[in-house]
């Protein structure tokens, strides 16, 4: 059984993302998979997809399942809830 | 006794009786209100006897269409309809037309605009279809009486001078005399007896449902500062408010002003919400003129209250009577979905295109009020309101004075009466640029699709040249609504 | 003693609502009480810290308050509630907030001085390492145990820091079984403690926000008692709260006197009878003015 880290909300305004360990996947250690989606497509999509893989990229995550559901949130809630998930993924591996 | 001459008996029991005896045919202009809002079930109804005849071919020119005229998609489909005249255009509706289901591009005009171009030959009427929540056997008719009393005919009052046959709808029949007449019998052709002319509690369903939110009561603590503190607001001004959240809540606290101060306004102009009917009761507004009631209660305001006018839609804001009543304005206060950098106001669509609003009386107010207020907060959700350059541009930045928003007050550069009396008082304001500038630090702007291709809607200027266009997208959008 | 504080009213915020954080500034409460504690549920608790964190960067904390000079953007006054010093929370509470250069803390539940001699510790080490200004973060405790009140005077004495106290209603019936009505003389008591000190006195939140009539009385009362602020449950209060806590006369006196002060000092830090002046306090007694001539 795998954990999944989660944080935030599907509240106008929040965003919810969730993290956990892609186990069963034969390119697990070296690959993420990532599905990003927003009530906001059409204005914010492209924006919200370049910042999550950017928070992506400055992690180090590697072999994780990483799925976004965006309700209108600003960049600082983005960065918090991904902060948060990435923290409790972190102490969980320690 | 004359024999040869004999009151013409003008009341038929159907919608097909109508379409039949008023001598509809392929390719006529037809005419609806909607006063009805989105309780309205006149215009379907009627468009579905015009089916049923096989009749085709028709131009719409409706004053407005709501999300309960979804429907008329079908009618477009099918033919019966292929040219829409209306002020706004949203749900399914502006979905279909924005995706490029009509060949012949909608016309959206202000309110002031239809007038105009009803009269001047434009758009001529040929058929009036006129909602009445109650007419006489002779062909009278009001808003005011019946089980669907509505108010205002505003807009019906105006189509049944212009068209060449008018046909009163109603579902109150009565035999005798109406006590308050709107609409006059000499321009009554036919009167169609039908079961519901809709529901009447829907009238204050949308935009209009007040809203408790807290930053709506920021923007109108804002506006209402403003207006006190620089002595805009005085005793005699006339005003017209506008029925969103916003104007609501400024109105509470323009009675505060007033009662203490014994100020009263010398009138309110154009859509009469219930927070203008209280004001009127309470004394400290002198006299209504109301194009188009906002609140059911109007129609007993107007039946019983000799300062509750009803005027007519050219009386309103025709551009081409001198003596409408916004010429009159001191102050209006109106809403927006964008504002750009040069004051450019967009009141029609999202910032992702989608069809969601109606022009109103927007451009008229504004054009013609010595002051033109702005509300609106400077985000809503993640969009920024305040933008570079909006997307349709329905009112030219030019007939705008003040922003406020949540965050404070823009005043334009050229406005430097109002600039000097607020620094005066000790009031923060901003450039627009620096708003934009707030915005876009908090949220950025956003993604705009490229614009262009083959115009779905043309937005009509008040005099009839078009200041924008809508063009086709294959995006729906509007996902967040 | 008249404090030099002058919040009318301060409203609570959660800590753990996006969509709340980024507008309540605006929704023209004199301050913000943003809350780590019991607005979160202890399953929030770290998340709405990291989340208050990213929030409290933001530029989006500038007040409604029209009346000021032009150009510059004022920020409300920012206090944190932080979790009761007994759970283990609240270490971490400082650690996320006290370099974001806050106004000040909202203490809950406050019993003992010791307690307070070592939160002000705790805030002066992490001042030091984040390199703002050490003491710049003030303490408005919260009084909700009967023990707290007995210990008032030792609590408001044992930290420069401390300058304000709030009265918290229902922790406190909770604590003592006395029931709302018989609150007055706890109430009475607190404020009593606390102008001794010359220290802000702040009521309870009147939790039946839609009861406005309620809130009214409840507010006049507390000002009749002399306390000088309200807390807020609801934006919807803070009309209300505002309309009683209008300044005396004995303030706006003192306001006029500040400011022709200022204006002579030229910007210079001055001594009011024993109070320093610097500034920012110049613009807060200005804006009283201004204000309450409009009214």
């Amino acid at each position: 059984m795998s954990e999944v880290f989660r944080s935030g909300t599907e509240e106008r305004g929040d965003i919810l993302i969730q993290i956990e360990p892609l186990t069963n996947q034969p390119f697990a250690a070296c690959e993420n998979q990532i599905e990003v989606r927003s009530r906001y497509e059409s204005l914010f999509g492209e924006h919200l997809r370049r910042l999550v893989d950017r928070l992506i990229a400055e992690s180090g995550l590697k072999g994780y399942r990483i799925f976004a559901s965006d309700s209108g949130a600003w960049d600082y809630t983005i960065k918090a809830r991904f902060e948060s998930c990435l923290r409790a993924l972190n102490r969980s591996n320690t | 006794m004359k024999v040869d001459a004999a009151f013409p008996d003008k009341v038929v029991r159907s919608l097909e009786d109508a379409v039949e005896r008023i001598g509809l045919g392929d390719g006529m202009t037809v005419s609806f209100h909607h006063h009805l809002r989105e309780g309205d079930r006149v215009l379907l109804a009627v468009l579905e006897a015009v089916r049923k005849k096989g009749i085709r071919g028709l131009t719409l020119c409706a004053s407005s269409l709501m999300r309960c005229h979804d429907g008329l998609i079908d009618f477009l489909r099918d033919g019966t309809v292929i040219r829409v005249d209306s002020s706004g255009l949203r749900g399914r509706l502006g979905q279909f037309v924005r995706q490029g289901g009509m060949k012949q591009p909608v016309i959206l005009r202000s309110h002031g605009g239809r007038a105009r171009a009803v009269a001047d030959g434009e758009r001529a009427i040929d058929i009036a279809f006129i909602a009445a929540s109650a007419s006489d056997i002779y062909g009278n008719a009001n808003g005011v009486q019946g089980d669907n009393a509505f108010g205002s005919l505003g807009y019906g009052i105006w189509d049944s001078f212009q068209a060449k046959k008018t046909v009163i709808v109603t579902d109150h029949l009565s035999q005798s005399l109406l006590p308050y007449i709107s609409i006059s019998q000499s321009h009554t052709d036919c009167i169609a007896v039908v079961d519901s002319i809709g529901n009447r509690g829907l009238l204050k369903a949308g935009a209009l449902a007040e809203k408790s939110d807290p930053l709506s009561t920021a923007i109108a603590k804002n506006v209402a500062t403003l207006l006190l503190a620089t002595g805009i607001a005085r005793n005699g001004s006339s005003i017209q408010m506008g029925s969103g959240g916003v104007s609501l809540k400024v109105i509470r606290y323009l009675k505060e002003a007033f009662l203490e101060r014994g100020w009263r306004f010398r009138h309110a102009v154009g859509g009469i919400t219930g927070g203008l009917l209280n004001a009127l009761e309470e004394g400290w507004i002198e006299a209504l003129m109301d194009v188009q009631s906002f609140d059911p209660a109007a129609a007993v305001s107007i039946l019983r209250n000799r300062n509750h006018h009803e005027i007519d839609v050219n009386t309103y804001a025709n551009p081409d009577n001198p003596s409408n009543m916004v010429n009159d304005l001191d102050i209006a206060i109106l809403s927006a979905l964008e504002i750009d950098l040069d004051w450019n106001i967009n009141v029609l669509t999202g910032s992702d295109g989608v069809l969601m609003g109606a022009i109103g009386g927007h451009p008229d107010v504004a054009e013609a009020s010595k002051l033109t207020i702005v509300v609106a907060p400077l985000i809503r959700e993640r969009i920024p309101i305040v933008v570079d350059r909006v997307r349709t541009v329905v009112t030219p930045g030019k007939d705008i004075d003040i922003f406020v928003c949540d965050w404070g007050i823009a005043v334009k550069e050229e406005r430097e009466d109002i600039r000097r009396s607020l620094t005066e008082k000790g009031i923060r304001f901003h450039t627009m640029k620096e708003l934009f500038e707030k915005a876009t630090r908090l949220v950025g702007q956003v993604k705009k699709e490229e614009t262009g291709g083959r115009p779905v809607a043309w937005v009509q200027d008040r005099r009839g040249r078009v200041l924008s266009e809508i063009y086709e997208s294959e995006t729906s959008g509007g996902e967040h609504r | 003693m008249i404090t030099p504080y002058l919040w009318r009213s301060m409203l609570y915020v959660p800590a753990n609502r996006p969509s709340r954080l980024q507008k309540c500034a605006r929704y023209g409460a004199d301050a913000l009480i943003l809350d780590l504690e019991d607005s979160v549920p202890d399953s929030e608790k770290a998340e709405s810290r990291l989340l208050l964190k990213q929030a409290l960067k933001e530029p989006i904390w500038d007040s409604a308050e029209l009346y000021g000079s032009n150009g510059g953007s004022e920020r409300v006054d920012l206090f944190v509630r932080i979790n009761a010093m007994r759970t283990r929370y609240w270490r971490e509470d400082l650690e996320a907030v006290i370099p974001e250069e806050i106004f000040g803390l909202k203490v809950p539940k406050v019993e003992e001085p010791t307690k307070v001699e070592e939160l002000d510790h705790a805030i002066s080490r992490i001042e030091k390492a984040s390199g703002i200004e050490e003491g710049r973060t003030k303490l408005l405790l919260s009084i909700e145990t009967a023990k707290g009140l007995l210990q008032l005077s030792a609590i408001c004495a044992a930290s420069a820091r401390v300058i304000g106290v709030g009265f918290g209603s229902e922790d406190f019936m909770t604590d003592t079984g006395i029931d709302r009505d018989n609150l007055r003389y706890a109430r009475m008591q607190m404020t009593l403690v606390v102008k001794a000190f010359g220290l802000y006195a702040q009521d309870s939140v009147y939790p039946a926000f839609s009861d406005l009539e309620g809130l009214k009385q409840e507010t006049e009362e507390a000002k009749r008692m002399g306390m000088d602020g309200k807390t807020a449950i609801h934006p919807n209060q803070i009309e209300t709260i505002h309309s009683v806590f209008q300044p005396s006369d004995a303030l706006l006196e003192k306001a006029g006197e500040i400011c022709r002060m200022a204006e002579a000092e030229n910007g210079r830090v001055f001594n009011y009878h024993g109070e320093m002046v610097d500034r920012p306090i110049v613009e807060r007694y200005r804006r009283l003015l201004q204000r309450s001539r409009e009214n």
